[in-house]
């Protein structure tokens, strides 16, 4: 058995009259592909602002690679291999495309402010890997020849791969994606998916966990599937177990509908 | 090819904003006139401010309104360390000792001024830096405030309201230019390092920094301390240009005109600190040959009380109207066409909106 990376234990957020994350659990193994699905409002990216530490919870803990993060603010996390990214986007819209992920690449620095002052061996060193890791990021995203233009002069789904390619930049050893697809068509979500397995195949030690409603890209991606329901955990297994749940298809999939396109 | 108005032609720029200036240095240096010399002696200091200014307020969306008490800080700091044992015995009452003592050559005594300002920023910042966007820049003023009321308290090292006077006038021509070039350019540095980008990153979105591991805290104080330095260096070298000091100069009134400098000439840029100094030095010394009444075609109009103040207060009206982002907005073209040839072809690119109500939006959004 593979060993786990993140186990989430009774994981809960209570907002101000919504019980958004009700006591969840969640166990991921590392270097398998996880699909959180739900419902509008379920509480999906809630799970992933309290994995990312972006909110902190109401009760619950978090272990990653087997230590507590629950005391990690998020670029703690970020420093400890957690990478996500937002459900809406939020690139560093005035920077060029290389800045951007470069901003992400430059995780690993060592330098101090005095030896960039003094142009010291080691900040030269760093620079020139940051640029080197943040154009492998965009090469394996297909997004290198933008490396110039303006984050927020690229097209939408550009964008999306952008933010993505910013996660892949700080090499992470888990990867929260919130609805990566939104917004894209049907082309570029196919792509996307693609470009997800091959990120999938090149870096076997990460773990992904990607939030997405359209059920195509996640049947096709995930080994593992959590299902979620106005704050709880409702059913979890493979792709197989929950195509055949009665209970996920009468809670999220919209029974009748999907019996159809099953026949 | 793609027409460019002369405005984005970057040799146009170049030779506005950096040409200009060299020819009216030269151009001094001919008349060799002290005004003229003076003048353009606060100019490179006006840089220096405006341009530390533009780190905090333009590049990591931190809005301080304080940098006039930095100013204040390095200007009394660096007089009091490049003071004789005697003036300082004569004119301030029970100085201390030790302190009454030292006297240092200036330029260690301006970095001496500015390691001491950068310190109380590190304390001041660390206090305050947890509060955002109009809240911070309120409390910055307060700071400013503050500041003032300690030097007039201060007697026994201050000589209080009535403030110092007799430094020498090492702010010559030379000095300030050397120190406006290297303030630029190590702020340039600073911009294009690691840390420039991930201030940047806390100004465009805090949240996504956080998530690519840029700590909030450690990053703001960095670039508020770093602003307060180049503040005092500024502060210190316009006392050696002025030569008498007192804590009412290091108010609402300075706070104003070095916003208004850094405003003007682009916040999100460095290189904007150039024309931004350049209008606030220039224009107030146009017009106030003007205030006193003159004459235009046999109409004798009078004496305009304020006129420097009302033009300046239009102006800086206007341009946060039409024009949030200054005269620069955020590209680096003249610093970049100066030190760095990459970024020199990003001149052509359209300029993203960064200005000055940009720092105001930069609330957590949760
Ligand atoms: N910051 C917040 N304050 C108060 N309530 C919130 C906050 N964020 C989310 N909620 C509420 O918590 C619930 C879960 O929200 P969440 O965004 O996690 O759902 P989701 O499963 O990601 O939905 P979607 O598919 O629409 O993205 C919703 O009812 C939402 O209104
Ligand atoms: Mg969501």
């Amino acid at each position: 058995m593979a060993e786990t990376i993140l186990s989430v234990r009774n994981l809960t957020q209570q907002f101000k009259g919504v019980l958004a994350v009700d006591h969840i659990r969640m166990d991921l193994e590392k270097g398998s592909i996880y699909g959180l699905i739900g419902t509008n409002g379920a509480g999906k990216s809630t799970v992933i602002n309290m994995i990312s530490g972006s909110i902190p919870p109401t009760e619950g803990e978090i272990l990653f690679g087997g230590k507590d993060i629950g005391k990690l603010d998020a670029a703690g996390r970020a420093k400890a291999g957690i990478a996500r990214t937002f459900q809406n986007l939020r690139l560093f819209s005035g920077q060029t495309v290389l800045d951007n992920v470069i901003t992400a690449s430059q995780i690993t620095r060592k330098y101090n402010l005095l030896e960039m002052l003094a142009c010291m061996p080691r900040y030269r060193r760093e620079e020139k890997d940051f640029s080197e890791r943040a154009k492998d990021a965009l090469r394996i995203m297909d997004i290198e020849r933008y490396e110039d233009f303006q984050a927020d002069n690229l097209p939408y789904g550009l964008q999306r791969r952008l933010e993505i390619a910013r996660c892949l930049a700080i090499r992470p050893k888990l990867l929260l994606l919130d609805e990566p697809a939104a917004g894209m068509n049907p082309h570029e979500s196919l792509k996307l998916v693609d470009d997800i397995r091959v990120i999938h195949r090149t870096h076997p030690e990460m773990t992904i966990l990607l939030i997405e409603h359209d059920m195509k890209v996640v049947m096709n991606l995930c080994g593992y599937i959590f299902v979620m329901a106005s704050g709880r955990m409702i059913a979890e297994g493979t792709p197989k177990q929950i195509y055949d749940s009665e209970e996920v298809i009468s809670a999220y999939l919209g029974g009748i509908v999907h019996r159809k396109e099953r026949a | 090819m793609e027409k460019v108005k002369l405005r984005n032609n970057p040799l146009f720029r170049f030779l506005a904003v950096v040409l200009l200036p060299l020819l009216a240095l030269l151009l001094a240096a001919f008349t060799g006139g002290s005004y003229y010399e003076s003048v353009l002696v606060l100019f490179f200091i006006n840089i220096i401010l405006a341009a530390s200014l533009n780190l905090t307020n333009g590049i990591t969306g931190i809005f301080s309104l304080g940098q006039a008490g930095f100013m204040a800080l390095g200007a009394y700091a660096s007089s009091i360390l490049t003071l004789s044992e005697k003036t300082k015995n004569t004119m301030v009452r029970n100085m201390p000792e030790w302190l009454a003592k030292i006297q240092l050559p200036f330029i260690p005594a301006l970095i001496v001024a500015a390691v001491f300002s950068m310190l109380i920023a590190g304390l001041i910042g660390f206090a305050i830096l947890r509060a955002r966007g109009h809240y911070l820049a309120v409390i910055t003023l307060g700071m400013v405030i503050v500041i003032k009321s300690v030097l007039d308290n201060a007697n026994n090292l201050t000589n209080g309201s009535r403030g110092l006077s007799g430094m020498a006038r090492y702010s010559t021509l030379p000095v300030v230019v050397i120190a406006a070039l290297l303030t630029l350019f190590i702020l340039y540095r600073i911009r294009i390092s690691a840390f420039g980008r991930a201030m940047i990153a806390l100004r465009e979105d805090e949240d996504a920094a956080a998530s690519l591991g840029i700590n909030y805290s450690t990053i703001r104080l960095m670039s508020f301390m770093i602003s307060a330095f180049f503040g005092a260096v500024g502060g210190g070298l316009w006392a050696h240009l002025q030569r008498t000091i007192a804590p009412s100069l290091f108010y609402f009134n300075e706070t104003f005109i070095i916003l208004e400098m850094s405003v003007l000439g682009g916040m999100a840029s460095l290189s904007g600190a150039i024309p931004g100094a350049a209008i606030l030095t220039f224009v107030p010394q146009i017009l106030a040959n003007f205030s006193t009444g003159f004459t235009l075609f046999g109409i004798q109009i009078p004496q305009i009380n304020g006129l420097t103040n009302i033009v300046m207060s239009v102006l800086f009206i206007v341009t946060i109207i039409f024009r949030k982002q200054g005269i620069a907005g955020n590209s680096e073209y003249i610093v970049s066409s100066l030190f760095d040839r990459q970024t020199y072809t990003g001149l052509f690119k359209k300029e993203t909106y960064t200005g000055f109500a940009d720092a105001f939006r930069r609330k957590k959004s949760a």
